[in-house]
């Protein structure tokens, strides 16, 4: 990416395609400029540093590594390449870093991230099993076969979960659908050369094995479903566990969970109280959660005169506070 | 790697496999789990390598490591094999200062954590138990536990141990969690031995929430396909792996028999002694047989490569002709080697080159008549240079030049020495090296081997 381009042509002509290409160069070097002061401004003015600690920017990266990487075995499969291995471990930093430039690809494997670091936070403070909550448990056993069946399934998703993002990985199957449409139109673009027939055949391929298991979030999705108007009892952090506390605040307040994930991070917890708000928390049950994820923080005073209709419209008037 | 003294040196290629190191650095890649040849299992030191050979610039750095014992801090000097081209070879490594520290001791608490955290990583096989051991849910991606896999999943709510063999347990199963723990486990359906680990959840009874298990294998699967690149490597081990072992039983033999064959050790016999003198030459070939078979499997495996350099063939020529001096005159044959002075630049290993000269003036003065002259001569047409080794033996028909190359070809002769290797392998060296070995004989004419090579400068 730093490659010094060797020879300068005396005229610069824009039909050249070095000219283009120092071009690009150069845009690409704007952009990190124009984003110096923010980054270093947030860092400047944060304790927390979670959101961007080294641990979190490895492993976004090694999840969007292992994303093109599962890709890229697969194509390599259909070209029929003579090492499968080494055809994807060559070209998965590349594609890599493509992905790296999707906006809403890499705040989604951010928001992973955080929600992995977020509970095992809470498995070494407060005791609280990343994989099996007291909710999720009580769950299993519940006579609804619907909702047992959801939450067993949802227990091995976590299971999987955990152990994956130890391992920084990012299956290809745990990819909601928008994400998943994301992820495939950045592959065509960079390997446009591949050839429409045996990009589809790769395509193909790589939705039948998203078949085979029903991804995480979905199960999530289902559990929260099958609570149907008891769902209020996954609004409790040490209760429900991250997870289902996530994917159930998302839903009551109306957000994205990306969104939602990122905001128990203390730069965020006017969003976090307004969201807890809006899903019908009283005050006092606001300050209960947010004391357990950030026992020194104080609850923004304003937070108790507002009414769950009102956190909402301030939620929704937010660029970022609104569920597709 | 001019002037600057090493306590050691090392050598890596073009895919950054370290090729050749001195101590103490051989100590420490074996201690990483590397080998030598093999990919560098220093990570910060294989990472540096990569960047200079990409770059085409030396570097120095510090570099850490961990040996197993102690923690290595050393100031490394890496230069690209070759600075001046853009040809990406491999690198040498100069070792200019090393350090070994005692690593700072560990709490028993850290160790334990640290080792659940490796075998949790190395696992292929996790599995979540409830409080009373039984399968809640379970996960792998490995080949080989996929009927294990299918069979727990189907089965869920059933204790794990119904699932696979313990060694060594007639137990009703389970037992506490504490002697399962690292228990040696087999499963249906997979040829390796696994371990399993029992690590406990909940406070602050230990496993009053449940388990998890981890099932650890004692190696790694390999692909199938892998596997097979691995088996024909294996084949053509004899060369690498047998040849010390060989070489070492042989040399002694020819080492006693010989102390019999001159008497060192008393009087005896005449027949005896020569009885001793067959032994001898037995085993002189055998060792040469040894040798030949290690060079065949070298010239015949796929990576192999010559180095060529810049060099003198009449030097090399001299240098043969000078070795075998003695056992010409033993047959009272003369070896004419171009004169001194004269010179034939040529690109070529010198060590390649020597020993296909050595294998054609062996050969020459093994089939010339005692008394007979051997020439060695050089010559150059533009972009070759040429060195032949004429003898007055009794020369070979057409039938015979046509097959001389072939391996394992003594041309019907059925005596002691030759393996039938040696000038297929020369040829094969020859070719190697960007050139050929050819022969021009008549019979009865004696007969001409010429090594053709690119011409230097």
């Amino acid at each position: 990416m730093t490659s010094v381009p060797e020879a300068i042509p005396d005229t610069m002509n824009a039909d050249q395609p070095v000219d283009a290409a120092l071009r690009a160069e150069l845009a690409r070097g704007d952009m990190a400029l124009s984003t110096l002061t923010p980054v270093l401004t947030h860092f400047l003015n944060t304790q927390d540093r979670s959101l961007f600690s080294d641990a979190i920017v490895a492993r976004v990266r090694g999840m969007l590594r292992s994303a093109a990487y599962r890709l890229l075995r697969v194509e390599a499969e259909e070209i029929g390449a003579n090492d499968v291995f080494s055809y994807a471990e060559g070209r998965a930093d590349a594609l890599g870093e493509e992905l790296a430039r999707h906006a809403a690809f890499l705040g989604h494997c951010h928001a992973l991230a955080i929600e992995w670091q977020l509970a095992e936070r809470l498995r070494s403070r407060n005791g609280i099993d990343p994989v099996l909550s007291p909710l999720l448990q009580s769950l299993i056993s519940s006579e609804n076969p619907a909702l047992s069946d959801a939450a067993m399934g949802t227990l091995a998703a976590q299971a999987r979960f955990i152990e994956q993002q130890k391992r920084m990985e990012m299956p290809l199957a745990e990819l909601p659908e928008d994400q998943f449409a994301n992820f495939i139109s950045v592959w065509r673009r960079q390997r446009e050369d591949l050839g429409e027939d045996l990009a589809t055949r790769v395509e193909g391929r790589i939705r039948e094995m998203r078949a085979e298991n029903e991804a995480r979030l979905s199960l999530l999705d289902r559990t929260f479903t099958g609570l149907a108007e008891r769902a209020d009892v996954a609004l409790s952090l040490t209760h429900a566990g991250a997870a289902l506390f996530l994917t159930t605040l998302a839903h009551k307040a109306g957000q994205e969970r990306d969104i939602v994930v990122v905001s128990t991070n203390d730069r965020q917890l006017t969003r976090f109280a307004l969201s807890l708000r809006a899903s019908g928390l009283s005050p006092a049950e606001v300050r209960a959660q947010l004391r357990c994820l950030h026992p020194d923080a104080t609850m923004p005073a304003a937070i108790s005169q507002v009414s769950k209709a009102d956190a909402r419209s301030l939620l929704s008037s937010s660029p970022f506070g609104h569920a597709e | 790697m001019e002037e600057q003294s090493y306590i050691a040196r090392g050598r890596t290629d073009a895919q950054d496999r370290l090729v050749a190191a001195d101590d103490p650095l051989a100590t420490l890649q074996r201690r990483c789990g590397g080998e030598i040849p093999g990919t560098i299992a220093i990570p910060e030191l294989r990472e540096q390598v990569r960047k200079a050979r990409r770059t085409n610039l030396r570097l120095g750095r510090t570099i850490h490591a961990f040996d197993g014992s102690e923690r290595i801090k050393s100031w490394m000097e890496i230069v690209p094999a070759d600075e001046q081209s853009d040809a990406s070879t491999g690198c040498s490594i100069g070792i200019v200062t090393w350090q070994a520290s005692e690593p700072p001791a560990e709490r028993d608490d850290d160790a334990a954590a640290r080792r659940d955290a490796i075998d949790d990583a190395l696992a292929e096989l996790h599995a979540r138990l409830g409080p009373d051991q039984r399968v809640l849910t379970v996960h792998t991606e490995a080949e080989d536990l996929q009927p294990l896999y299918t069979r727990m999943s189907e089965n869920l709510g059933k204790v794990w141990t119904d699932f696979v063999h313990i060694e060594g347990s007639q137990h009703a199963q389970p037992l506490h969690w504490r002697l399962l723990d690292q228990a040696r486990v087999m499963v249906d359906g997979s040829p390796r031995n696994w371990t399993a680990r029992l690590i406990p959840i909940g406070a602050p009874n230990p496993g009053s929430q449940g388990f998890e298990l981890y099932l650890i294998a004692n190696r790694a699967w390999v692909q199938r396909t892998q596997r097979r690149d691995r088996r024909a490597e294996d084949s053509a081990s004899i060369g690498r792996d047998l040849t010390p072992i060989l070489r070492q039983p042989i040399a002694r033999i020819v080492a006693n028999a010989e102390t019999i064959r001159s008497r060192l050790a008393g009087p005896l016999g005449d027949e005896y002694s020569d009885y001793a003198r067959d032994i001898v030459n037995a085993g002189q070939h055998l060792l040469s047989l040894v040798d030949d078979l290690t060079d065949l499997e070298v010239v015949e495996s796929d990576s192999f490569r010559a180095a060529p350099d810049p060099i003198d063939l009449a030097d090399v020529a001299q240098r043969a002709a000078g070795i075998l001096a003695v056992r010409a005159q033993e047959k009272r044959i003369t070896i004419a080697a171009p004169p001194t002075g004269t010179s034939q630049p040529a690109t070529a290993e010198f060590r390649r080159v020597l020993q296909v000269l050595l294998n054609l003036i062996g050969n020459a003065i093994r089939y010339s008549p005692e008394g007979s002259t051997i020439t060695v001569s050089l010559g150059s047409d533009g972009s070759r240079a040429h060195v032949s080794v004429r003898d007055e033996g009794p020369g070979l028909d057409e039938q015979a030049q046509r097959i001389v190359f072939n391996k394992f070809e003594r041309l019907g002769r059925s005596g002691s020495g030759g393996s039938g290797l040696g000038l297929y392998i020369s040829k094969r060296l020859a070719q190697a090296m960007g050139g050929d070995l050819t022969i021009d004989s008549t019979p009865g004419e004696g007969a001409t081997f010429t090594l053709s090579v690119p011409a230097g400068h």
